[in-house]
């Protein structure tokens, strides 16, 4: 027994060497400054200008009851909450160490959010930042990939949170909120990176800007668009700022090409099978200038894809569950009739979209953003063939098949206004 | 002597624990690196040649019960026989342990402890296998069959959580890199199954001999389907053409894992049983080097030894100077060894010994003479 | 150096042989399952001759072991004949002055009614010159029933079952010769003084008895407890100076001999001059002398003792400690209630699954907090994490002196709440409180998480049930807090490997420590989670118990209507 107690004091000893060997690297929490969010500009003088958002300890010492007395003087505090610091530098890594050089604590990029890239950045190309991202131990490979259509600093100096008071906490939020929207899709680090470096299909990211409208209500202010088809950005009066993420930026190969907007996000969603739930307007099948608003519940995309002489022929059947949510005077929109009169709309609506946004990414962007390579790689033996067939510049040859069918299920609380 | 005899879970998970501590480490990777998309194909292609290897194996034991394959090389070619197999297994088992080891503690080093010095963490596991070993072979077992659980249970969450973002198209192409990279240079891949060196030697520990079929079978079935969890989880979730940059896949995947909003980076727990995972793997390497040459050299006293297999485990990790090598080792040198050792000369040796042991027994019907076979290794 | 001469020995010693050796068998469940040894089991009746008698209830009450049973040997004196008789009885149930008094006074010393031996003549009429007498027919069992048994309860029983029944329930019987029954007196009388309720082990529903530091009251309590006349408890003596008595008391016909054997042997080797309590004799007696784990429960319940015996273990009773020692145990019993088997089993297990959860907390909290605060913080939820930094933002300590700080403080503060006088406990509880929870936040020495963190540690040390076991964590918190400091979730995954493997080696009694789990018995009846009352079919098999099943197949009888 005296051995074991023995060798269990060496092994502590050792323990205590290893400690003292690595003490100059451990950082507790209170020595590590959270970036919350990593923004990347084209420099002025150098290759790159990064933005980091930090977030700021709000300090306890104002009371021991922080939570509750606080509140009331939120609107003080709320600037301070995180700061944006920009350096400029060649590489990433470099950045950070020059950011830690004047800071007092060290950077930590384990909790951070948001990588956001400029567009103009973007264009030129963001393939290495994003293998030295994916190579970083600190950054998550859940961090969400933005490109925002302003610059990436100024993205970040207006990312203030309307509800929430602390940073992250609005970060996560604004994620999330593609659930209820599908405006957007939650692209993360690792999926840009598959992607990027797949064969399948290209890579996508949210498209993000700064919204300087007056209000939030966003279809308002522009009433020639169609409510959906609204990209981020798209006014320039400011009073509030406010970042909003709608659409989708779509790259070829690691350069920004185009984009998608709200609804053929919609679209793209429906037929990757990534669709969550969606209010989508269409025109009212009884009356010229009305819209009705259903909410789509679901959305189930077959796809297929088959090599007809050298090009890819793709299928799509989208079949929708909805339900609606206009009601008006004396309508009855459950009526076996006027049910089939609104699927019929939705069909054809969709069916048009769909094939727009076929159209779009296929002939004009050449970006297999839907990913229909993995259903076309079924055609192939080997991977040998399947390299030599080229999918990413193919998609271009490809031509289409899609049909929509639409089930109206139920409405609300108001079945029926005949009255 | 009672008390080091293991029951069917145990010897089974003693099986299973070597396996696992490669498949989270680069096996996997190693494996979709050589096949591609046909991994899962080629993996349960060499789960079914391990068992067909399996059940040769078992055969060949028969007329040996509860010998293990240094007992029957004794028998095959006399003391020098066994002072080879022994040496060859021990060098095998060292250098498997040290790489493994070393790999282990420099990802470590990586991620937690960026200037610790990694000869330090590795003395750390060394040491905390010694103090373990010197508990006794028992409690390794009993303690690997704890912690087991919490490791499958572990592999099972990593599929289970990626399984959302799974792709499953990324099977095709079927066939991979072609048919004969599949099925024919694919067939080394039954080096992953390098955990059956436990087989060769656990025969003596056994608690019931007829049981030896079950350990055998269960314990390459658990860990097919570990392998075959592991592989699917990396084939459907990366691009796999990427992922063979990468050092530590397994670890990789584990990154993207989210639990909701409170388990978002959980990875660090992962690493936490894996940590256990490689204390019970070196425990039960040095105990089982320790038990050959204690039996080889019959040394009573097993202490002095299981110091020196340690202190040799060490200098092992000190020898690779880079990543580049210890990636090598890992898996180019290891599976060649593991083939080597695993799957040919032990199976010869035992291929010999099947002949002459038949071979006397009919000569013994004829001549009704008796003789005495391996009986001074009975004691053991 | 005969310090390194040790060392180096022990370094190179085979320490697997160098154990204590002893382990109890594995058993088939399914064995035989007798509850008596084949000869006494056969329902037998009281024989003619005393000293057949007499062999047969030394046999079955184990009287030349047993401590308590006392068998006294006398003649009766009926009506100048003398017959050879004894009495048994439990000594510390039966009522001693009422058996001095009533039953061996009458029976023994001479006087008017048992000396006359002329006949009794009830009528006489002479007829013929002839007087006929009509003699009452001598007997003397009714002889003695009716004139020399001064007392209120008196059975005539013929049956050994019932007589051992009898027996066991504190009554004396009194055998005689040439009689082939015998005489059930009432003499029960239990020490009813001073038994107290348990104040350390209470439970809301169930027995509300605790052991007293009367040796013999204990053992009377144990003996009221279970009704069987193989409960056999046998007297030693512990100490060179101070002699003092200790019980060992166990089911013969279910504990295992080998087990019993080995408990007395150890007890009976014991070479001190003195050893004043159960927690001195554990020590004593435990396999492992190296580890800070009890290996023993001690326990003030009689309920509980009682379910331990009737499970095949062994108690031992220390005369002037209130509690009793059981042996063998695995470390789930520290984790048991004795209220888990009073209440629905879903309940139960409930209660029992928070137990073990209260038991990791309180070993790794600490640990694990200063591990990812240290070197793992991307492991915390965001939010989580900001509010910890913003909440710590003013604190001028590093993390791990915070944690010793409170965890000292905590340790002194319960230490001082328990050996203060109780009047002061309160003040000490009070201040304990301002100054660790208030002051120490307001002032900025300690943040309001790590107050939360230690309070949780402290309160979840408090479920788990057992003291000694809690003291053990208790150490191990401070070994795995600094290890955690030291090197973040390697250091702790290291701890706790050599914690188990450590918890492996051990054994109580031959039993391992952490059975069934390690080495791990898919089969075995005793996991840690309950099964309903109806289902626990078998006694812990680890106990290698001579009778291995405790209820039979179908135990609820009464449901099967068919038959």
């Amino acid at each position: 027994m005296k051995a074991r107690n023995f060798l269990i004091g060496v092994l502590v000893l050792v323990i205590i060497g290893f400690s003292i060997s690595n003490s100059s690297a451990i950082n507790t929490i209170d020595e590590l400054a959270y970036v919350v969010a990593i923004g990347f500009d084209v420099g002025d003088n150098s290759d790159l200008k990064i933005s980091f958002q930090i977030n700021m300890p709000t300090s306890a010492s104002s009371s021991s009851s922080s939570e509750g007395s606080s509140s009331g003087g939120s609107s003080s505090e709320e600037g301070s909450t995180s700061v944006v610091n920009t350096v400029e530098c060649n590489s990433f890594d470099v950045g950070v160490s020059l950011l830690n050089s004047y800071l007092s604590k060290k950077v930590n990029m384990a909790h951070c959010k948001y990588l956001i890239f400029s567009e103009e950045l973007a264009s030129q190309g963001i393939g290495d930042y994003i293998y030295s991202l994916k190579n970083n131990v600190e950054v998550r490979p859940t961090a969400n990939i933005l490109i925002s259509k302003c610059s990436a600093q100024y993205f970040l100096e207006n990312s203030k949170p309307i509800i929430d008071e602390v940073a992250t906490k609005y970060f996560g939020l604004e994620t999330s909120s593609e659930k209820n929207t599908s405006y957007t899709e939650a692209i993360n680090l690792k999926d840009f990176f598959c992607d990027l470096s797949d064969t399948f299909g290209s890579p996508y990211a949210i498209l993000g800007s700064v919204n300087e409208l007056e209000s939030d209500n966003v279809g308002n202010s522009n009433p020639t668009l169609d409510d959906n088809s609204y990209v981020a950005k798209e006014s320039e009066k400011s009073s509030q700022n406010n970042i909003e993420n709608l659409g989708l930026a779509i790259f070829k190969e690691d350069k920004l090409v185009g984009e998608l907007s709200g609804l053929e996000t919609i679209v793209h969603l429906m037929l990757c099978n990534n669709f969550q739930n969606a209010t989508v307007n269409i025109p009212s099948p009884f009356n010229d200038t009305d819209y009705i608003s259903l909410y789509i519940y679901s959305a189930k995309s077959k796809n297929s894809v088959s090599i007809v002489n050298g090009s890819p022929y793709i299928k799509c059947d989208v079949s929708l569950k909805m339900r609606l949510l206009t009601s008006s005077e004396k309508s009855n929109y459950m009526d076996e009739e006027n049910r089939k009169l609104i699927e019929d709309y939705t069909n054809s609506y969709f069916g048009a979209h769909i094939n727009n946004y076929l159209y779009k990414t296929s002939k004009e962007l050449n970006c297999d953003v839907c990913t229909f390579g993995q259903y076309a790689v079924s055609n192939f033996l080997t991977w040998g063939d399947w390299v030599e067939y080229d999918w990413l510049n193919r998609y271009q040859t490809s031509f289409f098949n899609s049909s929509v069918n639409s089930k109206l299920t139920s409405g609300y609380l108001l079945m029926e206004t005949n009255s | 002597m009672n008390n080091e005899k293991l029951n069917t879970i145990e010897a089974t998970f003693l099986v299973v624990i070597i396996t696992l501590t490669h498949i989270i480490l680069n096996l996997s990777n190693s494996i979709l690196k050589s096949t591609g998309s046909s991994a899962i194909i080629n993996v349960l292609y060499c789960s079914f040649l391990t068992l067909v290897f399996f059940f040769i194996l078992n055969k060949l034991f028969k007329p040996f019960p509860s010998k293990d394959i240094i007992d029957v090389s004794e028998y095959v070619g006399g003391k020098p026989l066994k002072f080879i197999t022994n040496l060859i297994y021990s060098v095998y088992l060292i250098f498997v342990s040290g790489t493994l080891i070393l790999n282990f503690s420099e990802l470590l080093r990586l991620i937690y402890f960026q200037n610790a010095w990694t000869p330090l963490i590795i003395l750390i596991f060394i040491l905390s296998a010694v103090i373990v070993n010197k508990l006794g072979f028992k409690n390794i077992v009993k303690v690997n069959t704890l912690i087991i659980f919490v490791v499958l249970v572990t592999v099972v969450i990593i599929f289970g959580a990626s399984l959302d973002k799974v792709e499953f198209q990324r099977v095709f192409p079927v066939l991979g890199y072609g048919f004969k990279e599949t099925f024919v240079t694919g067939a080394l891949n039954i080096f992953s199954f390098g955990g059956l060196i436990l087989l060769y030697l656990i025969r003596p520990n056994l608690k019931e001999q007829k049981k030896y079929k079950t350990v055998g079978i269960v314990s390459i079935l658990l860990s097919s389907v570990y392998l075959l969890l592991s592989v699917a989880s990396l084939l459907f979730l990366f691009p796999f053409l990427t992922t063979g940059t990468e050092t530590l896949s397994v670890y990789m995947s584990t990154r993207a894992i989210e639990f909701g909003k409170f388990f978002e980076r959980a990875d660090a727990l992962f690493i936490l049983v894996w940590i256990f995972t490689f204390l019970s793997y070196l425990s039960i390497i040095i105990s089982y080097i320790t038990k050959m040459n204690k039996k080889v050299f019959n040394v009573k006293n097993s202490s002095p030894i299981i110091y020196l297999v340690a202190l040799i485990i060490f200098f092992v990790t000190l020898i690779p100077k880079d990543s580049s090598q210890i990636i090598f080792l890992e898996t180019t040198v290891y599976k060649y060894a593991a083939l080597a050792v695993v799957f040919v000369y032990s199976f010869l040796i035992l291929l010999i010994g099947y002949i002459k042991r038949t071979g006397v027994k009919v000569k013994q019907i004829k001549n009704n003479k008796k003789l005495d076979l391996g009986g001074d290794v009975e004691n053991n | 150096m005969s310090f390194f001469k040790n060392l180096v020995q022990s370094l190179f010693q085979d320490e697997v042989d160098s154990d204590s050796s002893f382990v109890l068998p594995e058993v088939n469940p399914e064995a035989e399952n007798k509850l008596q040894p084949e000869d006494l089991l056969k329902n037998k009746n009281v024989y003619p001759s005393i000293d057949v008698n007499l062999e047969y209830i030394n046999a079955r009450f184990n009287s030349l072991i047993n401590s308590d049973i006392k068998i006294r040997e006398f003649l009766i004196h009926v009506r100048n004949k003398q017959y050879k008789a004894f009495i048994i009885y439990i000594d510390g149930m039966s009522d001693n002055d009422s058996i001095n008094d009533f039953i061996l006074k009458p029976l023994m010393l001479k006087n008017n009614a048992n000396s006359y031996d002329g006949p009794q003549i009830i009528s006489e009429a002479i007829a013929n010159n002839i007087s006929v007498r009509r003699v009452k027919k001598f007997n003397v069992s009714d002889y003695i029933m009716e004139c020399l048994l001064p007392q209120n309860d008196v059975k005539r029983e013929n049956s050994f079952d019932n007589i051992a029944d009898s027996v066991v329930s504190g009554n004396c019987i009194l055998f005689v010769d040439t009689l082939d029954y015998v005489f059930d007196i009432s003499t029960k009388k239990y020490e009813t003084r001073s038994i107290g309720e348990p104040k350390n082990e209470p439970i809301i529903r169930g027995s509300q008895e605790a052991f007293v530091e009367n040796l013999r009251t204990n053992t009377s309590m144990l003996r009221r407890n279970l009704s069987n006349e193989n409960l056999v408890i046998e007297n030693l003596t512990i100490g060179n100076v101070d002699k003092n008595k200790c019980a060992v008391c166990y089911l013969k016909n279910i504990a295992n001999a080998d087990l019993v054997a080995e408990v007395k042997y150890r007890l009976n080797n014991i070479d001190v001059d003195y050893c004043l309590s159960v927690g001195e004799l554990e020590q004593f007696i435990k396999d492992d002398i190296d580890t800070t784990l009890p290996e023993a429960v001690q326990t003030e319940r009689v309920d509980r003792a009682t379910s331990y015996l009737l499970q095949g273990r062994v108690v031992i009773v220390y005369n002037g400690c209130p509690y009793v020692l059981v042996v063998p145990i695995t470390i789930f019993d520290f984790l048991k209630s004795q209220e888990d088997t009073n209440i629905n089993y879903v309940a139960a297990n409930l209660l029992k699954i928070i137990r073990a959860i209260s038991f990791v907390i309180t070993l790794l909290l600490p640990s694990l907090y200063i591990a990812i605060s240290t070197y793992h913080s991307e492991l915390l939820p965001t939010d989580l994490l900001f509010s910890i930094v913003s909440s710590r933002s003013s604190v001028p300590f590093m993390i791990i002196i915070e944690i010793l700080i409170m965890e000292v403080s905590f340790e002194i503060i319960r230490e001082a709440g328990l050996r203060v006088a109780s009047p002061m406990g309160q003040t000490v509880g009070i201040v304990g409180t301002i100054v660790l929870g208030q002051a120490a936040v307001d002032a900025s020495i300690v943040s309001p998480i790590l107050i939360i963190i230690v309070a949780i540690t402290g309160i979840t040390s408090f479920a788990v049930l057992d003291i000694s076991l809690s003291f053990h964590l208790r150490i191990a918190r401070f070994a795995y807090t600094i290890l955690g400091a030291l090197a973040g979730f390697l250091g702790i995954a290291v701890g706790l490997f050599i914690h188990l493997a450590i918890l492996c080696s051990l054994k109580s009694f031959g039993v391992p420590y952490l059975a069934p789990y390690a080495p791990l018995n898919v089969k075995s009846s005793s996991k840690y989670l309950l099964k309903p009352a109806w289902k626990r079919e078998y006694r812990d098999d680890y106990l290698a118990s001579k009778r291995p099943r405790s209820q039979s197949k179908i135990s609820l009888k009464w449901r099967n209507k068919t038959e």
